[in-house]
């Protein structure tokens, strides 16, 4: 009998078979995905307002409506979160549901089977968050509203194809240890935390401004906030320039990486 | 604890309801008849066995007895209490395994997951530890080293020595135990059906045990009923069971096929409509091999086994031995329950 | 059953969460983190919104609302969360009935796991906070504090065990349907002093019963006057955490005698 051979389009097609047989299954998940966002936007305006004015909020991160950036800064960090989480976490979940041994029972390369994980994650976990800024970011600037968000969709994507090499790099470096916790349910927060989502960069610490240069959902913010801005995009190319260089980076990294991690874990075992 | 029997259940009805898909947002209502109307009885000092094909109503039936879930209609006592209106009393006087792999805390030791459930029954001070040791001897986990380790470190016939442990920790009078050796490998399983006969015999304690392993049943069972599709339809000694088909020879008969695998389905197919044969079972033996038994009518065994070696030979099978056995108690389930599965 | 033998029971149930929060601490730890993490990136942003001149003054307002509602969100998610993530799919459920124990006082026993994450997690949120704006004086009268933050756990508590025993009862994981969360941070008076809500708001907080208990909280923190009198604050909590955690006992004890006894117990969630 022949052997099949499997393609990583194969892979692909079946992730993301997986993925929207999920949300379509889990309509109440579905539900929680678009309303995160708000949940967020709602906790910092709600904040914000209470405590002082939103005047100035917008004159000290330099953007002219200070809800339209909550949105996006909001639509950017949900991605971020969905995308560490359901990347990072991959080979995690998997092996608290027992299916972690059938899934590396695809016959192809480690690497190559995580990142064919990822790109379902990488483009629709965006996209739902996106579709549930799109009404209020509409209601507010109207046309604009809606070219800023489609337009953060672009950059999104772009700064989550990086975003997702790194997690890539933490779902593999999971398998390697024994512990039973989700050790990258921190990965989210700091990354966010450090890429200034709510507020400039430069009010951290000097550490955490260094740490931030390499990572990508600064980037992401970056754009955001150009794109939310008053003035002349100038930060906008050099962000994209920077997402394009890590995108490549992170990626190449990933694949030498993950070499290693497969043999060591097949040494040891996968569970 | 006055009553003659340790369980009794008359008449036990359980409906379940769900809840079917078609399409996206219609959903239809669809009743399921769990039991009905359960007659059962357990002695003190016996083995008791409830046997039945998967989803005959076995785990519906213990879990009832064990007061975890409510009757639609009938009433059942254990140790002389309602299982409805006294169930905390009933609790008292039961141990129980519901599943020989879950159901304890994974960052327990085995120890420490005893002494949290010996606590909750009540024990304290030196007789909870003594007792707690005891048990763990008693199943082996002490020699087997296992009593201290991590509950999440266990192996399957760990948990399950873990979970008779449990059972017993409070010394009850009654066990109610729910495919104890279910996946087990044979010395675990040995072992564990060694302490059943034991705790009985010895200790006068009733035990309730389900299993679809007629071997298991046939040693250690003192009485046994069948259930299949919600009703009991034999009960009585083994030996009693057997008689029911004394009047028909089984037959058994060995065959490999030219691939490994035997299309169960379309085998099973054709020895009904070829053979007219209803009564039999498929099976794969250690070495391999297929094992078809079958129950054929005194007088007519040499006639049946023509006809099989025929359909098997004639379909590319080949036949490596015949042989006609006694009855045993898989003959009585196979003659009782046949096709009850499907 | 007498008092005796349920007090062991309860130490008995105290043994086990001592000893599964020593087993799981780093998980606890690491959640810990987490929530610094995501309340520095709200409490960054929500500053920016702030004059430099009312720091000093909104700091310790916002430090004990951000460490009531941890406090408060994760008795709610340690308690509606395990019935989900590890009671049920354990198979411990029926366990514990068995051995004639509710599943309500083993929840209960939460509480240690909850205080252990909450006393990491405050520290971290004091040290990050008082660095942000140098220094906070956040203890005026210790007693007042304790018996805030006792309420308000008596409320999760009762609030927790109902929307675990709802979960049981729907199939539904409980933490998915605490859609309250964020709402009772922003309007339930638990961020801000009840005085500082827009005036419609102030009747929501005021029908929200954590609102009251953190009006004591602040009112031993920085000696803010509560909006209905101290006296009468006092009081409110007093009975609206003794009534909620009653209620919540008696709904458990419902759900399972009339739905758990009847249905059996389901799977829950996508397990």
């Amino acid at each position: 009998m022949k052997a099949l051979s499997v393609r990583f389009m194969d892979a692909v097609r079946a992730e993301f078979y997986s993925y929207i047989r999920f949300y379509k299954n889990n309509r109440a998940f579905l539900f929680a995905a678009f309303i995160w966002p708000y949940l967020m936007m709602m906790l910092l305006l709600g904040l914000g307002y209470l405590f002082g004015d939103p005047r100035m909020y917008a004159e000290r991160l330099g953007v002219r409506s200070p809800v339209l950036f909550v949105v996006s800064a909001s639509t950017v960090a949900m991605s971020s979160v969905f995308i560490i989480d359901e990347v990072a976490g991959y080979t995690l979940y998997n092996r608290w549901n027992g299916t972690l041994p059938y899934l590396i029972l695809v016959p192809m390369p480690l690497s190559k089977r995580l990142l064919s994980a990822s790109i379902p994650s990488v483009l629709l976990s965006p996209a739902i968050s996106v579709i549930s800024a799109l009404p209020v970011a509409v209601y507010i600037e109207g046309l604009r509203g809606f070219m800023l968000v489609t337009s953060l969709y672009a950059s999104i994507i772009l700064g989550m194809l990086p975003l997702a090499g790194l997690s890539v790099i933490v779902a593999g470096l999971v398998l390697t240890t024994k512990e039973e916790s989700n050790v990258a349910s921190s990965l989210a927060p700091f990354m966010l935390l450090v890429s200034g989502v709510f507020y400039p960069v430069t009010i951290l610490p000097k550490i955490l401004q260094e740490v931030s240069v390499v990572v990508p959902v600064r980037y992401v913010v970056d754009i955001a906030k150009s794109l939310a801005s008053t003035t002349a995009a100038g930060q906008l190319y050099v962000a994209i320039y920077a997402l394009t260089l890590m995108a490549f980076a992170y990626n190449l990294f990933t694949v030498p990486l993950l070499s290693r991690v497969e043999a060591r874990v097949r040494m040891y075992g996968f569970e | 604890m006055s009553s003659s029997s340790a369980i009794i259940a008359r008449g036990l009805v359980k409906r379940y309801v769900t809840y079917e898909r078609r399409g996206f947002l219609r959903r239809v209502k669809k009743t399921i008849e769990a039991l009905r109307g359960v007659d059962l009885e357990t002695r003190w000092g016996e083995v008791f066995g409830l046997l039945g094909p998967n989803g005959a109503g076995k785990t519906t039936t213990v879990k009832i007895l064990s007061t975890l879930l409510l009757p639609d209609k009938g009433w059942a006592r254990v140790a002389g209490y309602d299982v409805v209106s006294e169930y905390i009393e009933v609790r008292k006087h039961i141990g129980v395994v519901l599943s020989v792999e879950r159901g304890f805390f994974w960052k327990l030791t085995g120890r420490e997951n005893l002494r949290y459930f010996a606590m909750l029954r009540g024990l304290r001070g030196v007789e909870l530890e003594k007792r707690v040791e005891e048990v763990l001897r008693l199943v082996s986990l002490t020699e087997l080293g296992a009593a201290d380790k991590l509950y999440e470190e266990y192996s399957l016939g760990m948990k399950a020595r873990l979970a008779l442990a449990r059972a017993l920790v409070h010394d009850p009078p009654i066990l109610i135990l729910d495919e104890p050796t279910l996946g087990l490998d044979p010395p675990s399983a040995r072992r564990i059906r060694e302490l059943i006969v034991r705790l009985a015999r010895e200790e006068g304690k009733a035990v309730l045990v389900t299993t679809h392993n007629m071997y298991e049943a046939e040693l250690i069972c003192d009485r046994v009923a069948i259930i299949a599709k919600g009703r009991i339809i034999a009960k009585g000694s083994p030996e009693e069971l057997k008689s029911l088909v004394a009047k028909e020879v089984p037959v058994i008969v060995r065959f490999t096929s030219r691939s490994t695998i035997v299309e169960a389905s379309s085998l099973e197919a054709k020895l009904r409509r070829e053979l007219g044969v209803e009564k039999f079972s498929l099976s794969v033996d250690k070495e391999g091999r297929n094992v078809l038994r079958v129950l054929a009518r005194p007088g007519e065994e040499e006639e049946t086994i023509a006809r099989i070696v025929g359909l098997l030979s004639g379909i590319g099978y080949r036949v490596r031995s015949i042989e006609i056995a006694k009855p045993s108690l898989e003959d009585v389930f196979i003659a009782l329950t046949s096709g009850e599965e499907k | 059953m007498g008092l005796s033998e349920k007090a062991y029971k309860l130490k008995a149930i105290l043994y086990l969460h001592a000893l599964r929060t020593w087993r799981y601490k780093y998980s606890f730890i690491n959640s810990s983190i987490n929530t610094m993490l995501w309340v520095t990136i709200f409490l960054l942003g929500a500053i920016l919104f702030a004059k430099p001149e009312d720091l000093p003054r909104i700091a310790p307002v916002m430090f004990w609302g951000v460490s009531a509602w941890n406090t408060v969100s994760y008795t709610v998610l340690f308690i509606a969360g395990w019935t989900t993530w590890f009671l049920v799919t354990t198979g411990l459920v029926e366990e514990h009935f068995l051995h004639n124990t509710s599943l309500s006082t083993l929840l209960s026993g939460r509480l240690v796991s909850v205080v252990f994450e909450s006393i990491i997690a405050i520290a971290l949120v004091y040290f990050v906070l008082s660095s942000v704006v140098g220094g906070m004086d956040i203890a005026d009268n210790p007693l007042f504090i304790a018996y805030g933050l006792m309420c308000m756990i008596a409320m999760a508590l009762g609030y927790g065990l109902i929307l675990s025993a709802t979960g049981l009862r729907l199939s539904i994981p409980g933490t998915l349907l605490d859609i309250s969360n964020f709402v009772v941070f922003i309007v339930g008076g638990i961020a801000t002093p009840v005085e500082m809500l827009p005036r419609p708001l102030r009747l929501v907080a005021i029908v929200i019963p954590y609102s009251h208990a953190a009006e004591v909280l602040r009112y031993g923190a920085v000696r803010i006057e509560p909006y209905l009198g101290l006296g009468l604050e006092v009081a409110l909590s007093g009975i609206l955490g003794a009534g909620m955690l009653t209620a919540g006992l008696l709904y458990y004890k419902y759900v399972e005698d009339r739905y758990v006894r009847i249905h059996g117990v389901k799977g829950i969630g996508r397990m």
